[in-house]
């Protein structure tokens, strides 16, 4: 007999019985677990340049050089370093006894065919302009490499302690694939890795940095941020990675779920090309940064998760905002400086910007199209598909772009691609004087930390006047942790490698 | 009937190269490429030696016209290409196949579960309060998408009960059916409203429109028994559409879990097509693509052949 009423309160009884029997406790042991919303893209640690790779491969792989909490430069395979007198050669002291995951002994040989590969166009690493200074590398002994160098390069050191200047096995490279044959000498080993689903490391008991307080890290991905933080409020997850600010002020306050602000170097800007009619005029790019008011566009794109920003975000060099050119809005300035320029009935400026990269981009160009409205200049925003806008922005092709750009713990990688002769992106980048291309040159090769300080100082004072892009603010990027995870300390560094000072409490 | 299916298996063979053509096009359409996708605006930093040997990596070095018929020929034996990040795609592809087929069945079986009874019952009592609440019910599961209700059930689930049955620990049914099935549950409900409100909808017009037909009627004054005319005369001719709509949903049930896939993470075929769209990985949205489209086909002549068993007017023998 057909009983439609009973099946349906049979099936409703059967839901709610099932809800308490839901409850998982998953068997972690000492093992931590991990989620994040985005995998790596790769694991050739030389030819990746997403974040999320650097972070997974920042775990496993250790370069010459790397960055304390404090973003300062640290020994990591390397103990010590010094360059000649004259700059043209860095002898770089090798830690002896390390070892990496398969066992096999650290040395020489394995930085300069490292490096040798980095160098090799056939590689593919987008980072080979970093160290084009190295013209050769020699060994006089098996814990010693020196690099001579073309001309001095302070900078050598910075692009050094980067995950694309990881040391390979000598032996995977010559008769391995990077790619795949995954063996580095960091705290932590790669057992498995199922691209967009789940990694499993395991803690490299061999580790020269020091015991390991947990067994490995399986790294689960989630693609939601939302469905992290459920997860973690389930008790399933110990720690993630979090880039949405909405999502991260969303569990600011929970006892279940601690939240780990960590400041970026990256910053959002707009970039201009002051190639392009009316934007060669100096003060109609001096009234856009006079007319737009940064504050209160990182309050409503970012939530005031951010922190206002000049052109050097690293603290080291960093001026503040006080000291730059028209950081506080001045909207008759802004009119002022137009009408000096012939442009008092304003000018219409296209922004291009990419579908959520970053997810703030949109809220960005809006904010920033209603502020310039105020002194007549019309924005008018095109919103491309991501692969659209880096075909566009790779080809110059644009008025003004909304950009979330990378930033370096030294100023110069962090700018030589755009503000230098002859640098590959300086089209795109879109004005250069003498000074700036001065100033960075100078800057390459000068030494002495005052010196140079002051070198960046006047790069930043000059480019935050000539305005040829607009600089906005850095991000925060967030974790969030279970109280069980003990001794998470980034500091103001988002690398992972940190997750080898993390203990798990019962 | 036999020759009934050979045909129907025959026009597969165009419908699949056509469609095989036009994802081809379709992702070469979408500007950039897998290197842009990777690097980004870094791509741009690379010489004109780095590119060719990543076009070389990548299979991209020779024109779009070559690059498909090589995959074609590669494809009719057997071999899908192999993903930089996956693997073999063919292995990658029906390793995650399954998840996705439950997932489908699971939600189909909730949408029938549900959308039935509430459906027939609606018809029965027409115009009462439970048809009432029955087409209000309806109305909701149409109106609220997928993605709106997944996020509520995992809020609810994690604040409200301090759980979530799937947290990026996908469990095969076979290693642990219990545990799949806790973790299938709530995507399959999410999934499953929406296409429960479509039969209960269809199965209420349905019901009602039988419940009129001169055969039952007859059937009534022959003084047959209520629950024997519901069961051997209405429900039988009434669920012939909802057959039909089966058939066509369910195509769109393997859509709808991209979504659903997304938000619960669960790693079937949905999520794998996502991730592979982002990373412009083309042999793998090729496969992806080939795949569902194959069982969407499927599903259609799988719904032609049961028409046969609901209705015995309906019949494929072979003519001569």
């Amino acid at each position: 007999m057909f009983h439609p009423k009973r099946n349906i309160l049979i099936l409703l009884v059967c839901l709610l019985l099932a809800l308490p029997a839901l409850t998982l406790a998953d068997g972690h042991g000492n093992t931590l677990i991990m989620a994040r919303a985005v995998d790596a893209t790769g694991l050739d640690p030389h030819t990746q340049t997403a974040f999320a790779s650097f972070a997974l491969l920042g775990m496993i792989y250790e370069p010459l050089i790397t960055l304390d909490r404090d973003l300062n430069l640290t020994p990591a395979l390397a103990e010590s370093w010094s360059f000649s007198e004259d700059g043209l050669a860095l002898t770089m002291n090798l830690r002896s006894g390390v070892t990496f995951h398969d066992g096999s002994a650290f040395d020489a040989e394995d930085v300069i065919a490292s490096y040798e590969r980095i160098l090799d166009e056939e590689t593919g690493s987008a980072a080979r302009t970093n160290y084009l200074s190295i013209v050769s590398m020699d060994a006089p002994d098996e814990h010693t490499v020196v690099f001579n160098l073309d001309k001095p390069d302070v900078p050598l050191l910075s692009a050094m302690s980067t995950i694309n200047a990881s040391i390979l096995s000598s032996d995977v490279i010559s008769m391995g694939d990077p790619a795949v044959d995954i063996i580095g000498t960091g705290p932590f080993a790669l057992d498995s890795w199922v691209a967009d689903e789940t990694t499993q490391l395991s803690a490299n008991e061999a580790w020269w940095g020091g015991e390991i307080a947990i067994d490995g890290i399986e790294i689960r991905i989630i693609p939601e941020e939302t469905s992290i933080i459920a997860a973690m409020r389930a008790g399933n997850v110990h720690f993630a990675m979090i880039n949405d600010p909405l999502v991260a002020t969303l569990v600011e306050g929970e006892d279940d779920v601690q939240i780990t602000t960590i400041p970026t170097l990256s910053y959002n800007g707009i970039q201009l090309r002051a190639a392009r009619e009316p934007l060669e005029h100096l003060e109609a790019r001096q009234a856009i940064s006079c007319a737009i008011n940064r504050q209160e566009i990182l309050d409503t794109a970012s939530l005031g998760q951010g922190i206002i920003t000049g052109p050097l975000t690293m603290a080291s060099y960093a001026l503040p905002v006080s000291e730059l050119f028209c950081y506080e809005q001045d909207v008759e300035k802004a009119r002022e400086l137009l009408a000096a320029a012939g442009l008092q009935d304003g000018f219409t400026l296209d922004i291009m910007v990419a579908v959520a990269e970053p997810p703030t981009a949109l809220s960005i160009a809006q904010i920033v199209q209603s502020q310039l409205a105020e002194v007549n200049i019309t924005v008018e925003i095109e919103s491309l598909e991501f692969s659209t806008y880096v075909d566009r922005w790779l080809a110059a092709d644009f008025m003004g772009a909304v950009v979330l750009n990378s930033g370096f713990t030294d100023p110069y990688p962090m700018y030589a691609r755009y503000w230098q002769e002859g640098a590959i992106f300086q089209d795109v980048a879109g004005y250069l004087d003498d000074t700036l291309d001065g100033l960075m040159k100078a800057g390459q090769i000068e030494t002495d930390p005052d010196v140079r300080y002051e070198i960046f100082r006047q790069f930043q004072l000059h480019l935050a006047e000539t305005v040829p892009w607009i600089w906005l603010y850095t991000n925060f990027t967030y974790t969030a942790q279970l109280p069980s995870v003990m001794g998470w300390n980034p500091g103001s560094n988002r690398s992972l490698k940190f997750l080898a000072d993390v203990s798990l409490s019962s | 009937m036999t020759r009934y299916l050979i045909h129907r298996l025959l026009t597969f063979i165009p419908t699949l190269f056509g469609i095989s053509i036009l994802v081809f096009g379709a992702v070469r359409l979408i500007p950039g490429d897998q290197i842009m996708a990777a690097l980004g605006t870094e791509a741009g930093m690379l010489t004109d030696k780095q590119r060719e040997a990543m076009e070389v990596y990548y299979g991209l070095d020779q024109p779009p016209i070559i690059q498909y018929f090589r995959w074609l020929g590669n494809l009719l034996q057997g071999d899908m290409g192999i993903s930089t990040r996956h693997g073999p795609i063919l292995a990658a592809i029906l390793k995650r196949l399954p998840l996705t087929i439950e997932l489908a069945v699971l939600s189909l079986s909730v949408a029938l579960l549900i959308g039935i009874p509430i459906g027939i019952l609606s018809a029965l009592k027409h115009n009462s309060f439970l048809d009432l609440a029955g087409r209000i019910f309806a109305m909701i599961g149409l109106a609220v998408p997928s993605f709106v209700l997944g996020a509520i059930l995992i809020y609810v689930l994690s604040v409200g009960f301090g759980t979530l049955p799937n947290s990026g620990n996908y469990t095969d049914f076979i290693d642990d059916p219990l545990l799949n099935l806790r973790q299938l549950a709530f995507p399959a409900i999410t999934l499953g409203t929406s296409f429960a409100a479509s039969v209960m909808r269809m199965t209420r017009s349905s019901v009602l429109e039988v419940r009129r037909e001169s055969y039952v009627q007859t059937a009534r004054s022959k003084g047959l028994a209520a629950n024997l005319i519901t069961r051997r005369h209405i429900l039988r001719n009434a669920l012939i559409p909802v057959t039909t709509l089966i058939g066509i949903e369910f195509g769109y049930l393997l859509g709808g879990a991209f979504i659903v896939e997304h938000l619960f993470s669960l790693p079937g075929i949905g999520r794998f097509a996502v991730f592979s769209i982002s990373q412009r990985e083309y042999a793998l949205i090729q496969g992806i693509t080939l795949f569902v489209a194959l069982t969407f086909i499927c599903m259609n002549l799988l719904v032609d052949l049961i028409y046969v068993a609901l209705d015995p007017r309906i019949s494929y023998r072979d003519h001569n």
